[in-house]
């Protein structure tokens, strides 16, 4: 049963056995799993309930402020970095472009060497296996990359980089292009439409339009979780109260969401909201002389990660494409005036490819935080260091050689002033612009760290089966628990973690 | 001192109220600012009339499209400030109030008179000296308000045909 704002109009208490607060990656794995074992199960989810139907409008205008955080406004507290995080039932796998990796093997021997976490590349791989299957996650190659990608394939390939077709969690995808506004045709297989459907068939409650606001603490145990309903018409909690009593509750609201949620709670000790990372995406956009139209077909289908292999001490990058829908491509552009008008006049022959920075790897790379305002909004801060910098000096370059490699007539920068490159000689005149927050176009959306699991209490928040250091049952599911980001899209090392952690939120219940 | 955005953002507006007084009876008449077709949720007029004049300065007009007021561009980002945080909209209306100064016109302008009745190159002077400018808060501010406007005007259907953006026909 899923409920929302419209069913949920007085006060009530709710009993069971798990209380899990988020439904995306983390938390519809680990609900469908445990109700599927037969314990009871209730989800709390602050976004509203939306379905294909909805999604068939392909609307922007909606899409971004029903199915974003903050209504597609998140951003840190500077706005030097846009944050693009979706928040729905089905959380982020609703709106995300479907791209799926499984943990690296240097990632996770990273984490053994640096973090102390012991988890190895054959512990987790039948719980990628069981996702890969349930989630339909394969190579996805039944047809050619739309224009927009195979710029970076033809690029790629100019200038002597591997480039490789991704993995996508879809069945049936009609190649439609909207993935980041839902998808129309029930192809993609997020959350919403599998593990979800899943745990309420097996008698998970959902309570969305219900924003858990804190934790309740007693003797070192969680008692109780207070939540608000929303108003969904003005995105604000309302006065209706739900209050939750669970042997066992798993926060899985994803790494903002998350640390919020434990310092709300008093849930400070530690590194709580810390070391927060967000592979910081910069773009430079192609003008071809030919139509790209890169608002049809699979947003992300070819990827380089050649890149990767960055100077010693210094942050790598890999590369993809981005859809290119006008309302966020306007927004990317940081011009107005005529200037602006000609970039959208341009937009049809345009290509976006983004190179997405690999923090917490290279020392001294602490990322960002999240921490509270004093009106309790979510603040997150994320410092663009001189080590950044650099790199995003480095990946403009080589975005731009890609484009002119593939046939661009022109390369756009995304700074405030944008350059425009023509030729390999112009490159040089990068060095004009400077590089940081503020400066140009730096996007997130890949959230990760802040609850980061591990084994020493004074630098991790959860252990190894993800259990709270000090709240014996409470758990933590999420993207938030990563020691480091990735250097891959997240969502298949969450959805795999969640598989893993269910033993142990089942024994704990 | 830590100074904070939201001090800064509430002493720059004093500031430039104080010295707005000062000014009225310099004050020329310009062109009539904007004002709104409908009660505002969250935005004063004065922010009101400052943002439509953004809108205009970002997406100006010309053939084949429709304006930002014809878009309702103001309208909609006031909506949108509604079912945001109550703090989130009161810190556009501060950072919109504060562009509106005529202190702001002045400075950066080159005419002591509110941003919405400037100029149309006086108010692009503003908005470009607020891109360039070493103090980070206005280039945030600006950012912001780029974002919002172009936000609202660039996900209406009728810009379509401008971009050749061809949506799918999707059956119910």
């Amino acid at each position: 049963m899923i409920l929302t704002a419209a069913d949920l109009t007085s006060d009530r208490t709710v009993e069971c056995d798990v209380c899990v607060i988020g439904s995306g990656a983390g938390g519809a794995v680990l609900a469908a799993g445990l109700a599927e074992r037969g314990r009871r199960v209730v989800i709390l989810e602050e976004g509203g309930h939306h379905t294909s139907k909805d999604f068939r409008r392909l609307d922007e205008a909606w899409s971004l402020p029903a199915l974003y955080q903050e209504r597609g406004t998140r951003a840190t507290a500077d706005l030097g970095i846009t944050i693009l995080q979706g928040r729905s039932v089905g959380g982020g796998t609703t709106v995300n472009w479907t791209t799926c990796f499984r943990t690296p093997d240097h990632v996770l021997q990273h984490w053994r060497d640096h973090h102390g976490l012991t988890l190895t590349t054959e512990e987790l791989a039948p719980h990628f296996a069981a996702v890969e299957e349930r989630l339909g996650i394969a190579t996805w190659d039944q047809v050619p990359p739309n224009e927009n990608n195979a710029t970076l394939a033809r690029g790629g390939a100019a200038l002597g980089l591997t480039t490789h077709r991704t993995r996508r969690n879809v069945r049936g995808c009609a190649n439609s292009g909207y993935c980041g506004f839902g998808c129309p045709f029930d192809a993609k297989q997020g959350m919403g439409l599998t593990c979800v459907p899943d745990a309420v068939a097996a008698g998970a409650t959902v309570y969305a339009d219900t924003r858990a606001e804190r934790l309740r603490v007693e003797g070192g145990r969680v008692v109780g979780v207070e939540a608000r309903v929303m108003d969904p018409a003005r995105d604000r909690a309302s006065t209706v109260r739900i209050e939750v009593k669970a042997k066992v509750v798993a926060v899985c609201g994803g790494a903002i969401n998350s640390p919020a949620l434990l310092l709300r709670s008093g849930l400070d000790r530690g590194p709580v909201g810390r070391r927060t990372f967000l592979h910081p995406v910069v773009s430079c956009v192609g003008l071809y002389p030919h139509d790209i139209a890169g608002w049809h077909g699979a947003p992300q289908s070819v990827y380089s990660h050649d890149p990767l292999a960055a100077e010693a001490g210094e942050i790598g990058f890999f590369l993809e494409a981005a859809p290119v829908h006008p309302m966020l491509a306007s927004v990317s552009a940081p011009v107005m005036g005529p200037e602006l008008l000609t970039f959208m006049q341009d937009l049809k022959r345009t290509s976006s490819l983004l190179a997405i920075h690999v923090d917490g790897f290279a020392p001294g790379d602490d990322g960002g935080t999240v921490s509270l305002r004093k009106d309790g909004r979510i603040r997150v801060d994320y410092p663009v260091t001189a080590q950044l910098a650099r790199s995003f000096r480095r990946s403009h370059e080589l975005l731009a050689r890609l484009h002119l490699a593939a046939g661009a007539r022109e390369v756009y920068t995304l700074h405030a002033q944008p350059l425009r490159l023509a030729t390999q000689g112009d490159l040089a005149r990068l060095d004009d612009r400077a590089y940081g927050a503020l400066e140009h176009a730096i996007f997130t959306a890949h959230q990760m760290g802040g609850c980061a699991m591990g084994p020493d209490p004074a630098t991790s928040v959860v252990d190894r089966d993800l259990r709270h250091h000090d709240v014996e049952n409470l758990f933590v599911v999420d993207g938030s628990v990563l020691p480091t980001s990735l250097g891959v899209n997240p969502s298949e090392t969450i959805y795999g973690l969640a598989h893993r952690a269910r033993d142990a939120v089942f024994a704990a219940g | 001192m830590n100074l904070t955005r939201r001090r800064l953002l509430l002493g720059s507006l004093a500031a430039a109220g104080a010295a707005g007084l000062t000014l009225t009876g310099i004050e020329a008449q310009g062109s009539s600012p904007r004002t709104p077709r409908a009660p505002l949720r969250v935005l004063s007029p004065r922010a009101f009339a400052a943002l439509a004049a953004v809108a205009e300065r970002v997406v100006p007009a010309t053939d084949g499209l429709p304006t930002p007021w014809e878009v309702e561009v103001p309208e909609r980002v006031d909506a949108l400030l509604d079912a945001m945080p109550p703090g989130a909209g009161a810190e556009l209306d501060t950072a919109l109030r504060l562009l509106e100064s005529p202190v702001v016109g002045l400075v950066f302008g080159g005419s002591p008179r509110p941003f919405s009745q400037l100029s149309d190159d006086a108010q692009d002077r503003v908005l470009d000296a607020w891109r360039d400018s070493r103090f980070a808060t206005r280039r945030r501010i600006r950012k912001a308000l780029l974002g919002l406007v172009k936000s609202a005007y660039w996900s209406d259907p009728r810009v379509d045909a401008f971009l050749g953006y061809a949506r799918p026909v999707l059956g119910p």
